[in-house]
């Protein structure tokens, strides 16, 4: 098993390979591989996505995917 | 000239009947549609709460293994549990029901026919001698053109009779309307040698719409057991549905080094693509790739790309108590062939072939849910003990990353091998395979199913929680 968290100045749903998948900021498993990580609609964060292997994360060392508004946070 | 014209006849009357008898055609899908059909989110479930998410798998057995659920959903039946606030029946928090051979019985029963279960089932099947009809219909004169015609097999007359005597001719459309649990009926893909589930997301690249498709014909594939039944076939229409691959499967392909068992999952999605190269499947007994059902369940267990991905569920805060009751009715006969210094004859040999692969596997899955689970549970102690070292040595100081979603975990196995008592365990373990069991051995089946699970320290720890 593999760990992700996804940030972003709010909370916003997570979806992996387009499947919602749990919410920002917080820890998730996931399957090892390849993966596309966004934020769903609407798509005002950047970037667009992260495609990615996950792989060799443990629930203390998760990977941390960073998402920001556009434009910067207001 | 009249006895001319009697003898034409009845060769143009069966030459038509071997014309005719053909399987029923799955349907083809005229548009894909990912959110429609027979999918987990489709199903309603206004008594079921998702927050306890309860799993039961069905191994095969003929009708050992359909008593032996039978008698597991009786007991859940009976068991009384308080969920958030509410006082319900266990049974009524059966989310899925994923299903092998004998097991699809009682799980398609369920399923289209929910608390009938417990009025008709017994009737329409486990005291019934469907064994000998099954033999019966064999000896019918019209059923002999009808097998001589290359596109109808005994698995399809097998099918027939399910469906009449069994299921009332109900479709995948009706199992829609009953809503949950989502009952997953397993069968083998012969040619890629993978499990094959009747539902919709698997019937999607083959662009064919379950809806239209008898529930007795999934069981029939999924109980059909090699050389007594032919292969069940299906028709591919991949290529006609503007059908789009899930995200996953790209993925998925480029995974063979580091996640060969996903790579895999995905090689097998995409062979269904191909219709020219895959204009038909054929299908053989679920218990070749699976024969305890826990297949499907292990990999929405392990995998966000189903549908109905338990990791996904849980990270959306869907899940809080999650149950997986594993119904195992693999028996184990006594030492026969150690008894005598001849070796076996070349029966003995391939039932030994034909079966101990299976309960191997079989073993190693019911293993691969135990490790998950106590991956899952040290994930969460690692967790807090360093939580406590830090909190211990650098009083005031939080964890950099937060801690995974709190998750009561319950796994209860119910097996023959469970069985205390030595004579009555040899007993179950040395009942036959067959569609036919004698009255007194389907209430021992049902019987001992009760008694497991009230012996099981996880359901006790259970029903204690659930107070």
């Amino acid at each position: 098993m593999e760990y992700v968290i996804a940030r972003y100045p709010v909370e916003r749903d997570v979806f992996i390979d387009w499947q919602a998948a749990g919410k920002t900021n917080r820890i998730l498993m996931v399957e090892k591989g390849h993966h596309r990580f966004d934020l769903g609609r609407p798509g005002d964060y950047t970037p667009d996505s992260h495609d990615l292997t996950v792989e060799s994360t443990t629930e203390l060392t998760p990977l941390i995917l960073e998402f920001s508004p556009k434009g910067g946070i207001s | 000239m009249k006895r001319w014209c009697k003898v034409v006849l009845v060769f143009w009357g069966c030459t038509a009947l071997v014309g005719c008898a053909s399987y029923p055609r799955n349907p083809q899908l005229a548009k894909y549609e990912p959110g429609a059909g027979y999918r987990f989110n489709n199903l309603s479930s206004p008594k079921n709460s998702d927050s306890l998410f309860v799993i039961l798998s069905f191994s095969g057995g003929g009708t050992r293994a359909a008593a032996l659920s039978y008698g597991v959903m009786e007991k859940l039946r009976g068991t009384k549990i308080t969920w958030e606030g509410e006082e319900r029946r266990l049974l009524d928090e059966v989310d899925v029901i994923s299903s092998v051979s004998g097991g699809s019985f009682t799980a398609a029963y369920y399923g289209l026919f929910g608390e009938g279960l417990f009025e008709k089932f017994e009737q329409a099947f486990l005291y019934k001698d469907i064994q000998g009809k099954l033999v019966g219909s064999l000896w019918s004169p019209v059923n002999w053109f009808r097998l001589a015609s290359p596109t109808f097999g005994r698995i399809d007359l097998a099918s027939e009779l399910y469906d009449r005597e069994i299921f009332d001719g109900k479709t995948y459309a009706d199992l829609l309307r009953q809503g949950r649990p989502f009952v997953l009926l397993n069968a083998t893909d012969m040619s890629m040698g993978a499990q094959f589930t009747f539902e919709q997301a698997q019937f999607d690249p083959l662009c064919s719409d379950l809806g239209g498709v008898h529930v007795a014909r999934a069981v029939a594939a999924s109980s059909n057991f090699p050389v007594a039944f032919t292969p069940l076939t299906l028709n591919n229409h991949a290529g006609s549905c503007d059908f789009k691959e899930p995200e996953w499967v790209g993925k998925g392909i480029k995974d063979a080094q580091p996640n060969p068992e996903r790579y895999n999952r995905a090689r097998i999605a995409r062979s269904y693509l191909d219709a020219k190269e895959r204009p038909y499947l054929h299908l053989l007994d679920g218990g070749i790739s699976d024969n305890i059902g826990l297949r499907g369940p292990l990999v929405a267990l392990r995998s966000n790309d189903p549908q109905w991905s338990l990791l996904n569920k849980i990270g959306n805060g869907e899940i809080k108590k999650l149950v997986v009751i594993t119904v195992d009715a693999k028996t184990s006969p006594p030492f026969k062939f150690d008894k005598s210094s001849s070796p076996p004859d070349v029966k003995d040999v391939l039932e030994t072939v034909a079966t101990v692969p299976m309960q191997n596997y079989s073993f190693d899955t019911v293993e691969l849910l135990r490790k998950e689970f106590e991956g899952w549970d040290k994930a969460r102690r690692n967790y807090a003990g360093c939580e406590a070292i830090l909190h211990q040595k650098c009083p005031g100081q939080t964890m950099p990353v937060p801690p995974l979603p709190p998750l009561g975990l319950y796994r209860v196995y119910v097996g023959f091998d469970q069985i205390e008592d030595e004579s009555e365990r040899r007993y179950f373990q040395s009942m036959a395979t067959s569609f036919h069991l004698p009255r007194k051995q389907v209430d021992d089946l049902r019987r001992i199913a009760r008694e497991l699970l009230d012996q099981s320290r996880d359901f006790h720890q259970l029903t204690v929680d659930l107070r």
